[in-house]
């Protein structure tokens, strides 16, 4: 089976992005997904449970806040394999160039069950993409596949 | 200058959470909001810019995540300050038991500019609260005072 792991110009762009952020904290680093897209069409990342991921209130699910995270995060994921796949065949540092410009609009997320479970898994897809605009739906499911949220974002395209 | 915190029963009902958290901590420990409410109806929570609260490396921003979660934590705060001028007078193990059943329901984000700047206050106001429900809306300024992104929540009043 392919993944976008088998893609020489897409590890090659990931791996300009790694050295560039190598020394750099951020708060993706501190989420710690794991991205598990088998191809470019479909954007797929999981979170495994932390404590520090919780809620103060509830212990046991997830903070509102990292929910709304994620599916922001997964969103823009999605636009940046779209404008990837569009920008095929062009040097590393341009494509770098364009995604870096990659950007929330607007997230609209709607809790659906308590964030309850050991791993979560996000994905998403592209209603629209233009040229300067793209929108998104995003879910978010628990390791028992109950759906936790649903989100909505538009991102600047770069 | 006047807090909430002026509030000894409110301190004592802050003090509960705190405590959890500090024995294993959670979400909100790590975003680590400073309460900077001047009365119960005002509610406003600060932010000091950090590395690990970074989204573009390229640009130094604020996640868009971080953003959502402060909006957010801020909408929560808000019905948690309603909630408690509720209870107040009751025994702490009630306004507990009340006050952890407080949720999001759903939650919209506008951007409206890229979250640069050294530290971030978050304000609101309730726009409606029920017996079950509660709608919010909520702003993040710089400290320039420039107006980085709107929200819209709905809380589970509890």
């Amino acid at each position: 089976m392919s993944t976008v792991y088998d893609n020489e110009e897409y590890l090659s762009m990931i791996e300009l992005y790694r050295s560039f952020s190598a020394d750099k904290p951020a708060f993706s680093k501190f989420l710690d997904f794991t991205i598990v897209s088998p191809d470019f069409d479909h954007p797929h990342l999981i979170v495994n449970m932390r404590s520090d991921l919780a809620g103060n209130a509830n212990h046991n699910s997830l903070h509102t806040g990292v929910i709304a995270s994620i599916l922001d995060i997964i969103g823009g994921h999605a636009v940046f394999m779209s404008v990837f796949k569009q920008m095929r065949g062009q040097s590393a540092e341009n494509k770098f160039k364009r995604v870096s410009k990659i950007g929330s609009i607007d997230l609209r997320v709607d809790y659906l069950s308590p964030g309850t479970g050991t791993s979560f898994s996000a994905s998403a897809s592209i209603l629209r993409i233009g040229n300067k605009v793209a929108v998104v739906r995003m879910e978010l499911h628990n390791n028992k596949d109950i759906l936790i949220a649903l989100g909505t974002g538009s991102y600047t395209v770069g | 200058m006047t807090s909430v915190f002026d509030d000894k029963e409110f301190d004592d009902l802050v003090n509960y959470f705190m405590q959890i958290d500090s024995q294993q901590p959670s979400f909100s420990s790590f975003l680590d909001l400073s309460i900077d409410s001047p009365d119960f109806d005002t509610p406003v929570l600060g932010l000091k810019m950090r590395d690990n609260l970074v989204g573009n490396l390229v640009y130094r921003t604020l996640h868009g995540g971080i953003i959502a979660s402060v909006l957010d934590a801020l909408g929560g705060h808000a019905v948690f300050l309603k909630v408690f001028q509720q209870v107040k007078g009751e025994p702490l193990e009630k306004q507990v038991k009340r006050t952890v059943k407080i949720g999001s329901i759903d939650l919209r984000i506008d951007y409206l500019r890229p979250g640069t700047g050294n530290s971030f206050v978050a304000s609101g106001t309730i726009l409606r609260t029920g017996n079950k429900v509660a709608v919010t809306r909520m702003e993040l300024h710089n400290e320039e005072d420039k107006l980085i992104a709107v929200g819209t929540g709905t809380y589970t009043v509890g």
